[in-house]
């Protein structure tokens, strides 16, 4: 794992706004940067990533089980009393999955290490799956890359496939997102792209155009019901608004399923570390609060004090109210109004550090593998919603 | 290999690309004008005091056809607000009271293809107080806020209504899940069941 300086196209600019990447500058700043790429090896990839990341995900459903079943844990992870039936169903039922990505620790040796797991509403999908593979197609045709340089990424491929298997062809499904924001946008039409090439008839109502009919059913902004719905909105925050009283009774399929709350929750970190102690793309984590006697906590109590620990709350975006505990210090990045959420404690696992920079893989699941990666990377040490997204390749084989 | 195969070029947020279905035939909306029974039909509805005269006779026969019929006070003063009720004797005699909203006023809208090639019909339709001081349609169907005067609603807002003479009164378990007359529904010209919105 290389970062290796790389030449922007001349027409970058013109090829964002042509392909409607209007979030290419954020905040004044480049969010898509190609003034450098990281390069990985086949090895790296395959070993290091893409397997292990399936593995994640399989130990994340082995712990829905258990989670789902003790009235206790969802309490602990912030799910209402009245949606833990809800959230149960779901796992019972079967009701499938979608998508995620995992936010990992990688340096291009040793094992990656689970941060977290943004099982629920992902975004950053548009560049790691469409704009990131026209970059690689265009740095090869330009010279800058060689012939066989390659990119771990069929996730557009993977989510076609994986729509076919969940949604019915010519089903019409529906897709939100916060009315307004071009971002989320950006995801739910990669999403409903995706949907098309698998049969599917996509419409797009912006969430708070959302209405309920007589008969109880949501209905988008033409009145028309809601059968199976896409939605690029947490569900901690659906369970917490006053709507979200209709859900059970709706009928409604959601995707992702309710199940996935506990899923993208850092509730499952400590769940995970306990079902799985020294898994070795685990950090050891732990609810916050009374610890004594736990065996588990005992023996990793050290390890925490001498190498520091992160404190996240349950619920968090885009690295908001996170706090690093090291050596007797405290960074805390900016606050995002999580901190009212119960709180857990990960083991301090620094970012490696590339020129400066501090990157984090993001590895996409598409139904239950590992289909490709992206990353993005800041000068700080904690990934925040100004870091800027970097693409990658892999080298050609015996280079 | 990991490379990806066949991907033609994805765009977001384009106009005219987009990956979502075009949206529904707008359904079919008339311009109406709206008025309180107070108000003169004549500047309101830009009408001559013929036309007005049957516009009101027409709506006053719907309302005594249709207006929606409660058998209790409080029950019709929850839809339509304190003092917007009056009692109707019950038909056959008999000790019990029908209660009905008073009519507050009128909406009347424009129809090509009236009685001569290209002439415009127009219709007339009672209007009813809501328990938060707007005027509705029988049916709730099409909404207005205190003040209004023109406003878009959908054609099927002119269907007639059910008739509720002679038919026994609506119970309050029944009214409560109507939603018709909810308090949630967006104000004017708000179609069909959609009565509250997400967030």
């Amino acid at each position: 794992m290389k970062r290796i300086p790389t030449q922007p196209r001349p027409d970058l600019k013109e090829k964002a706004e042509a392909a409607g990447f209007s979030f290419h500058e954020m905040h004044g700043l480049p969010y898509w940067d190609e003034t450098s790429a990281y390069a990985f090896t086949l090895e790296q990839i395959e070993n290091d990533l893409e397997d292990p990341s399936a593995e994640l995900h399989d130990m994340c459903r082995q712990a829905v089980e258990q989670i789902t079943a003790s009235e206790e844990l969802m309490a602990r992870m912030g799910i209402p009393e009245g949606f833990m039936d809800l959230v149960a169903r779901s796992w019972r039922e079967d009701e499938p999955e979608l998508y995620g990505r995992f936010d990992l620790a990688y340096d291009g040796a040793g094992p990656a290490k689970m941060l977290e797991y943004n099982a629920d509403t992902p975004t950053s999908l548009y560049e790691a799956a469409g704009f990131q593979w026209g970059w690689l197609e265009d740095m090869i045709a330009a010279g800058h890359l060689p012939e066989g340089a390659d990119q771990f990424n069929s996730i557009h491929e993977a989510l076609i496939e994986r729509f076919a298997e969940i949604v019915p062809a010519g089903t019409q499904m529906h897709f939100t997102s916060v009315g307004g924001n071009e971002e989320d946008y950006g995801t739910v039409e990669t999403m409903a792209w995706a949907a098309k090439d698998a049969g599917i008839t996509p419409h797009y109502t912006p969430l708070e155009k959302i209405g309920l009919t007589e008969e109880g059913q949501f209905a988008d902004d033409e009145s028309r019901v809601i059968g199976t719905l896409f939605k690029l909105y947490p569900w901690e925050d659906l369970m917490r608004e006053s709507f979200g009283a209709n859900i059970a009774a709706s009928g409604c399929r959601f995707i992702e399923p309710a199940w996935k709350a506990v899923v993208s929750n850092k509730g499952i970190l400590p769940v995970l570390w306990h079902m799985f102690e020294g898994h070795p793309n685990l950090l050891p984590a732990f609810f916050e609060g009374k610890k004594d006697g736990d065996p588990v906590w005992e023996r990793s109590r050290e390890l925490l004090e001498r190498q520091g620990w992160v404190e996240k709350p349950i619920f968090s975006r885009e690295g908001a109210s996170i706090r690093i505990h090291e050596g007797g210090r405290v960074e805390t990045s900016t606050h995002g109004g999580y901190d009212e959420h119960a709180k857990i404690v990960q083991l301090y696992q620094p970012l490696p550090v590339f020129d400066g920079n501090h990157p984090v893989v993001g590895a996409w699941i598409i139904g239950r593998t590992c289909r490709g990666i992206g990353l993005r990377e800041d000068a700080s040490r904690i990934t925040q919603d100004l870091s800027r997204f970097k693409p990658h390749f892999i080298w050609p084989e015996g280079q | 290999m990991k490379k990806s195969r066949n991907l033609r070029p994805l765009t977001i947020g384009l106009l005219g690309v987009s990956a979502f279905a075009l949206a529904a035939c707008k359904e079919e909306a008339t311009e109406v004008s709206v008025w309180r029974a107070d108000q003169s039909c004549e500047a309101a509805a830009g009408a001559t005091g013929a036309e007005c005269q049957k516009l009101i006779a027409d709506a006053e026969a719907q309302h005594q056809e249709s207006a929606p019929r409660y058998d209790a006070l409080a029950v019709c003063e929850e839809q339509h607000g304190a003092g917007n009720c009056e009692a109707q004797a019950a038909p056959g005699g008999g000790g019990g009271s029908i209660f009905m909203p008073i009519l507050m006023g009128y909406m009347m809208g424009k129809f090509l293809g009236g009685a001569g090639a290209g002439a415009a019909a127009a219709a007339g339709k009672p209007l009813y107080p809501t328990a938060g001081g707007q005027m509705s349609t029988a049916d709730g169907g099409a909404k207005f806020n205190a003040g209004q005067s023109r406003a878009s609603v959908p054609t099927k807002a002119f269907q007639p209504s059910p008739s509720t003479v002679g038919k026994p009164p609506m119970s309050a378990a029944q009214v409560r899940s109507s939603g018709g007359f909810g308090e949630r529904a967006a104000p004017a010209a708000s179609n069909s069941g959609r009565s509250t919105s997400g967030g």
